[in-house]
């Protein structure tokens, strides 16, 4: 079988051989290989990197690593403190890259997996605050559907980012329901916003039952942002159906 | 009663047993035939021999009809790079690891998928929703998981001494951190689909 790899000694890199198209013809679809060369890839690099001996290597964060991380994500907090919130969403953005380009994938998956979703948390809000900004600066009801593509573009990025803090175990977070929720009012889905409202609201109801809330305010307030986006979107379904 | 009359009778009918088989069986021609003591000895090893080896062609008729069940999974592209990268020359050490960690690290989400998976697999079977072809693919497939496993930690024990135990950790965070990453990058992706479906 003739090799799908080439070997670059200098850069120790390998890629899909320029011939592939040949052996396994143009129609096959290759991503499975291309990801798995990209791992490789990326794991040499990191053992390249490290100064430790191959049996020494744990997969114990690196400290420098952590340092660089925080130092771009405090800026982010600074920028928005100064409501710079563009600028806060590029650090945020950018520390997010710097997080899975400066980890290594042998390190810890559980601190990689939390850090991950802290700081796309702290990028939904950004989104949607810049969005606010930008674009519904002037409307005050939850009901205004993007205008613009730029708008729909950001807000589709944002819903996106949502579904991948649902995958990461924030499924039952019904802080997430809300912004589902805010996020598809304002791309003018009024029916998924509804159901997500109700999701959060019946998630809301779970924590208070359960008694296990360090803020039971926190909840409650939450709760009754929920129910308002809930009776907005029932609102606008009503509307959109001319019965209102 | 008079004894002569006795021994006349006695006489007249001859002897009388109290046996089934009664008198006839001492008239008959019994024909006997001299047998070697190895005839059975021979006759029950050409039992066993036939049964032996109808076992193991019917063993391997087995196999290689299991063997021609297509995988449950897709192609193995990690092992087969490894392999690729191994036969290669020239080829920096640590590029090797690396393709053997990634190896591992499929080897992990594979018996991780099928560990899920097999309660499923169990009750699909059980109430027939699954056929005996699919179901022996799935034990195949548990089987070749483990066999790979166990490869990769000899590969990484050649490799360096000891480091078979630290290698099964970095496996572990490797496919949990791969997945995290493929899924971060499919994001651009999503979008795009998102955006087709709502303009269509």
């Amino acid at each position: 079988m003739s090799s799908l790899i080439d070997y670059n000694p200098n850069s120790k890199q390998i890629k899909l051989t320029s011939d592939i198209k040949d052996i396994y013809g143009t129609n096959t679809d290759n991503t499975a290989l291309e990801i798995n060369i990209n791992q490789i890839n990326e794991l040499s690099n990191s053992l390249i990197h490290s100064t430790l001996a191959l049996g020494k290597i744990t997969p114990e964060p690196n400290a420098k690593s952590t340092t660089l991380i925080k130092g771009m994500f405090s800026k982010s907090i600074e920028a928005l403190q100064k409501k710079k919130y563009e600028d806060a969403l590029k650090f945020v953005t950018l520390s997010i890259d710097m997080m899975l380009k400066a980890r290594s994938y042998y390190e810890a998956f559980a601190i990689q997996m939390q850090e991950l979703q802290f700081m796309m948390k702290h990028k939904v809000d950004l989104t949607l605050a810049l969005y606010s900004q930008k674009y519904a600066k002037n409307n005050t009801t939850a009901e205004s559907s993007s205008t613009t593509d730029d708008g729909q573009d950001m807000l589709i990025l944002c819903l996106q980012d949502l579904e991948m803090l649902c995958s990461l175990g924030l499924l039952a977070d019904p802080q997430i329901s809300l912004r589902k929720t805010d996020v598809y009012m304002k791309l003018g889905e009024f029916i998924k916003a509804k159901a997500e409202a109700e999701r959060g609201l019946a998630l809301v109801t779970d924590l208070l039952t359960s008694r296990k809330v360090a803020n039971p305010a926190q909840i409650k307030d939450l709760s009754l942002k929920l129910k308002l986006l809930f009776v907005s979107a029932e609102r606008a379904i009503l509307k959109e159906n001319g019965d209102l | 009663m008079s004894s002569s009359s006795f021994n006349d009778t006695y006489e007249k009918f001859g002897n009388f047993t109290n046996g089934t088989a009664g008198n006839n069986t001492q008239n008959e021609n019994v024909l006997t035939k001299k047998v070697s003591v190895y005839t059975p000895l021979i006759y029950v090893s050409i039992l066993i021999i036939s049964l032996l080896i109808f076992g193991s062609k019917y063993k391997k008729n087995q196999q290689i009809k299991k063997n021609q069940l297509p995988s449950i999974f897709d192609n193995d592209e990690p092992r087969n790079l490894y392999y690729q990268l191994k036969q290669m020359d020239g080829i920096h050490e640590k590029v090797l690891q690396a393709a053997l960690l990634n190896r591992g690290a499929e080897a992990v989400r594979r018996s991780f998928k099928l560990k899920e998976a097999g309660p499923q697999f169990e009750i699909l079977y059980k109430t027939g929703a699954m056929g005996d072809d699919y179901y022996e693919r799935c034990q195949r497939e548990v089987k070749i998981v483990e066999a790979e496993f166990k490869s990769c930690l000899q590969e990484a024990e050649m490799m360096q001494k000891g480091w078979a135990q630290n290698y099964v950790a970095l496996c572990r965070e490797i496919c949990f951190t791969e997945a995290l990453r493929r899924r971060y990058a499919s994001i651009p992706k999503r979008c795009l689909l998102y955006k087709k479906i709502v303009s269509a």
